[in-house]
């Protein structure tokens, strides 16, 4: 299977008919993305810190502590398992979690997510983010409905499809009236199908 | 131009609560006559410019995200218990986020008790009017509108998603398959541009190619001199004298301050959810169960069409969300026909939601690597959309919340609803033809995805013959108040097949004929 990556026109430039196209296998594709493992958390000076890999990038966070952030991390990804999507996507996820919680006197919520994860645990036996991946989604199908699952599920599927960066790697466009729709960037371009007659599907009216 | 503006005592004017299809078309309609209105708008003022082809980001910008709640059996009170209905709190109302498909309804689905007969459960009722009545007014909306293939317009031209769904469609054997009737330009027209197929119809068009009382009816309304518009003015109550007749309504502005509008008459067009609200809570001692609610249908007969969805991933890229969203139809299953085990018929129609929405939507509250592996087939999607007839059931319906107010006070809306058997059968058979298209084609898989919240909200404040069956006569006029009118959806009797807009729009064409002459000979 190949994965086709439309690229950009930088904003202010004309936008081109059709989009500049360059093909990868999907092998190097996700080579050349950020792959599954290697996103640590570590405390800096006070600050939380979700570190990706090779120190490719670090994303800090207000409220959480190291361990609240680690489970985080692991739970979104287990929620919502995509091998393509680098730990970063992720991190952006525990973010918007912690942006949830931080500057807010009533703390409720925050104790709520610490209590879950204990909840979440003791439901793998021990520490959740140790567990391989099947000890993770029978841990979550334990705990799957309550406040704290929901919570984190709720906002996950939220936050992680909705990441530009994410749509790509999807193969989904995005915004299209920057760059003139999809009139002349493909809009019919199928060709594993023959075309329907034109009663059916009239062509393009010019003008 | 300076707008006209209308003083707040002025009791000459025609009050319209809301500014989508009913409302929007009523306004510009009486002014063209001669006559004064002013539009309340509870929403805001966006425009083609200020849209934003961003699904989260338009949701936040117009959906009407007030609080209600869905109760019932529907999976939409579990899913999404705080948001019954996917429709908008913005001038131009819902038809800045409808699809654009622009369908008559057929003869015999206005007289649903005669065709389909006593169905248990069912609150059937014959509309008091013929597809005869209605068909000048089709005519001139169609028109109006620049519905594809009418007038002469020629039909969208068949995006990704409909090559699959017509190829699949017809190797089942379906006639009718085309990229539908459409309000959308396929040519530049009525100072709209054409279509330039950007794929985000549900979030306002940005091209303003799909018809909206935004940017149509209203601001042709402003050009007579003889409408204002009245954005951020959430209407709270109609207020009536000790004779029975209307005088005005409450409302309050963008500050939260109250108002009262004096009016002639006033005409209500806030949709099937806000409208039956707006009565129930205009209750006085003249009038206890609400206003216009002898019959005590008011509220009742909630209809949201037979809905879901098929999305199928196919052996090779799709790409779905390129192009105009639902310019395509199957109208194969429209007809009645017994023989299928329900009464009444439905669409296919094609739908794509980008990545974000197709998260949110397309099994909500599922997790883990299974649902994961459905949303990384999504560049080879193709998708449908199921609208159907679904059964007027009097217990289907919207009340005022027992205890929790809005921030003006006023009690919030309960939206109840349970399948009728009826609708069940019918979403089986839909679902079971929508993966047969794609299976026809090679699909890999099928997904039968569960209703929406609701886009099509009906029949809360229905038409009917008698007073005792309804609320309003074929007129839009409520039986018990000859001053007040009814303009929106929640007039329909049944719900038919066909996708409700074109249809809210004729009845707000001969609303305004019928107001307008009533006015004149002083009748009202």
């Amino acid at each position: 299977m190949s994965i086709t990556v439309h690229a950009r026109a930088p904003r202010g430039e004309a936008p081109p008919r059709l989009g500049r196209r360059i093909r990868l296998d999907r092998r190097r594709f996700l080579a050349s993305g950020l792959t599954a493992v290697g996103a640590y958390v570590v405390a800096f000076r006070g600050v939380t810190w979700i570190v990706g890999p090779g120190k490719a990038w670090a994303a800090g966070v207000d409220t959480f502590e190291p361990e609240l952030a680690d489970t985080l991390l692991k739970m979104t990804r287990a929620l919502y398992p995509h091998d393509f999507l680098g730990d970063v996507h992720y991190a952006q996820v525990v973010q918007d979690l912690d942006g949830e919680v931080s500057g807010f006197d009533d703390k409720e919520r925050l104790q709520m997510l610490r209590g879950g994860m204990a909840e979440l645990d003791e439901a793998a036996g021990g520490t959740f983010v140790t567990a391989d991946a099947g000890g993770k989604q029978a841990a979550l199908g334990k705990i799957a409905g309550s406040p704290f699952f929901e919570a984190v599920r709720s906002k996950t599927v939220v936050s992680l499809y909705n990441q530009p960066e994410v749509w790509k790697k999807f193969g989904y466009e995005g915004p299209s009236y920057d760059e003139g729709g999809y009139l002349h960037r493909g809009f019919d371009d199928l060709s594993w199908l023959p075309d329907p007659p034109a009663e059916a599907s009239p062509p393009v009216q010019a003008g | 131009m300076a707008t006209k503006t209308f003083d707040k005592s002025d009791d000459g004017v025609v009050v319209i609560v809301g500014s989508g299809a009913g409302g929007g078309t009523l306004a510009h309609e009486l002014c063209l006559r001669g006559i004064d209105v002013v539009l309340f708008e509870a929403g805001a003022q966006q425009s083609i410019e200020s849209y934003v082809n961003d699904e989260w980001a338009s949701f936040s910008q117009l959906a009407w995200l007030d609080n209600r709640y869905a109760k019932g059996g529907w999976r939409v009170a579990t899913d999404f218990p705080n948001l019954p209905a996917w429709i908008c709190k913005t001038v131009g109302g819902t038809t800045t986020h409808w699809a654009g498909a622009s369908l008559r309804i057929q003869e015999h689905e206005f007289k649903a008790r005669t065709h389909y007969g006593d169905v248990d459960g069912a609150n059937l009722l014959d509309w008091p009017i013929t597809l005869a009545d209605l068909e000048p007014y089709y005519a001139k909306a169609e028109s109006k509108l620049g519905v594809t293939r009418t007038n002469g317009i020629p039909g969208l031209p068949g995006n990704n998603n409909f090559k699959v769904m017509y190829n699949g469609a017809t190797k089942l054997g379906y006639k009718t398959v085309h990229t539908g009737r459409m309000a959308i330009n396929s040519e530049p027209r009525d100072d709209r541009n054409a279509c330039q197929q950007l794929g985000f119809c549900f979030q306002g068009c940005k091209m303003g190619a799909k018809w909206s009382t935004l940017y149509s009816e209203i601001p042709k309304a402003l050009a007579t001199g003889r409408l204002e518009l009245r954005p951020n003015s959430h209407v709270l109550q109609v207020l009536h004298d000790d004779g029975g007749k209307v005088t005005g309504v409450l409302y309050a502005d963008e500050k939260g301050e109250r108002h009262e509008q004096k009016a002639r008459i006033v005409a209500v067009a806030g949709n099937s959810i806000e409208s039956p609200r707006l009565l129930l809570n205009s209750a006085s001692s003249k009038f206890p169960d609400g206003l216009a609610n002898s019959s005590g249908q008011v509220g009742r007969n909630y209809m949201r069409h037979t809905t879901g969805s098929v999305y199928a991933a196919m052996p090779e890229p799709v790409r779905m969300w390129r192009g105009t969203t639902m310019a395509g139809i199957i109208q194969d299953e429209s007809h009645h026909d017994e023989k299928r085990g329900f009464v009444g018929g439905y669409e296919m129609e094609t739908i794509s939601l980008g990545v974000p929405f197709m998260a949110a939507f397309l099994d909500p509250g599922a997790w883990g690597p299974d649902f994961a592996r459905k949303m990384e087939t999504y560049e080879n999607m193709a998708g449908m959309w199921i609208v159907g007839e679904d059964m007027p059931q009097a217990d289907n319906r919207v009340t005022l919340h027992a205890s929790e107010k809005d921030p003006f006070g006023m009690p919030v809306p309960v939206v109840s609803f349970t399948d009728h058997p009826n609708d069940a059968a019918m979403r089986e058979h839909a679902y079971r033809q929508g993966e047969a298209v794609y299976d026809a084609v090679g699909a890999k898989a099928t997904y039968r995805v569960t209703p929406y919240p609701s886009t099509h909200n009906l029949g809360t404040n229905r038409m009917s013959e008698k007073p005792e069956d309804g609320v309003v006569n074929s007129y839009g006029q409520t039986h018990d108040v000859k001053n007040l009118f009814v303009s929106d959806g929640s007039q329909f009797t049944t719900g038919a097949t066909e996708n409700p807009t074109l249809t809210i729009v004729s009845l707000a064409i001969r609303q305004a004929e019928k107001m307008a002459d009533m006015m004149g000979k002083n009748e009202i």
